[in-house]
């Protein structure tokens, strides 16, 4: 069925799907080593703020948008996950 | 006294039809109305409210991942006893749900109006999905004992998605606000700013549950 979405979307929707698969391997997977455990987890931490990201620009359309919601959008996640990511590791 | 007369010869000629003139066709006519280069979705105004929403919620991370590194045992041991597949689950559901919604909002923009009615229920059915796992997940956690007072952990992750579900059930009320504006068939140029804030502030519900669940169900347990 035609659902009337353009390819570019349906495409970033079904990356999305992916990457949430992705993200509960890596959440849930013990591979009793601390070490690769922390990497995993960065790793899903990452993963969720780039889906954050790619629905805003894709799904809210803020890709077409002015540059200065793109910019504030950019900032947001950008500033988000370096200050979780660090919290997580540091 | 005759009643008899002929009724064309009596009628002015504007008003006797020419059965020989076929009715004018219905004009179909493709619209097209893709945004427009820097085109802001919904109201400029809208954007103010998303983006301070947003900008809450990332505070809450924040926090979140502070008090984490403060009673990292307690958050361990508690974010262990959620329940994962439903907060996956929910993940599912609300990604499907907003593709429903991208597909009702370029049906409303053809001026598609029933099949973007179709599309807004299926969404709409996503959200109570949504809810009843929530609750289901609530009722669980609370009967084994974890309530919001139990420990930080559990009052930072009942706040948090507490506010969360708040906003899945403000959007579902505006979906269905913008399905029922759907039947009076207005054009989108007459309605876009509603229906894009609209669907804006879905996603918007959309991109803060696909934050909360790594981070709440899997990064605290880790």
């Amino acid at each position: 069925m035609r659902l009337g979405v353009p390819a570019r979307t349906t495409a970033i929707w079904l990356i999305l799907i992916l990457a949430s698969f992705l993200t509960w391997w890596l959440g849930t997977n013990d591979s009793r080593d601390q070490l690769s455990d922390r990497v995993m987890i960065a790793a899903v931490v990452v993963i969720a703020f780039l889906k954050a990201y790619l629905v805003g620009m894709e799904f809210m359309e803020i890709r077409g948008a002015p540059t200065v919601l793109r910019a504030l959008l950019t900032g947001w996640v950008g500033l988000l996950a370096v200050a979780v990511t660090t919290l997580y590791l540091a | 006294m005759t009643f008899g007369y002929s009724v064309h010869a009596e009628l002015p000629d504007f008003l006797v039809t020419d059965d020989e003139v076929a009715p004018p066709r219905a004009i179909r006519v493709k619209v097209n109305r893709a945004p427009s280069a820097n085109h802001t979705p919904g109201e400029p105004g809208l954007w103010i409210f998303i983006l301070g929403d947003m900008t809450l919620f990332g505070a809450f991370f924040i926090a979140l991942m502070w008090e984490k590194r403060q009673f990292s045992t307690v958050f361990q041991t508690s974010a262990a006893h959620l329940d994962r597949p439903i907060g996956a689950a929910n993940t599912l559901v609300l990604l499907l749900s907003s593709y429903l919604v991208v597909a009702a909002t370029w049906a409303h923009r053809r001026d598609e109006h029933q099949r973007a009615r179709r599309y807004l229920h299926g969404a709409l059915a996503c959200g109570v999905v949504f809810v009843a796992f929530k609750a289901i997940e609530y009722t669980q956690g609370i009967s084994a004992g974890h309530t919001p007072t139990s420990n930080m952990f559990f009052t930072m992750y009942y706040v948090l998605t507490g506010i969360h579900l708040l906003h899945v059930l403000i959007g579902a009320g505006l979906l269905a606000i913008w399905g029922m504006s759907l039947r009076g068939r207005r054009s989108f140029t007459a309605s876009q700013r509603l229906t894009e804030g609209i669907a804006v502030y879905w996603h918007m519900v959309d991109l803060l549950w696909l934050l909360i669940f790594p981070l709440v169900y899997l990064v605290c347990a880790a």
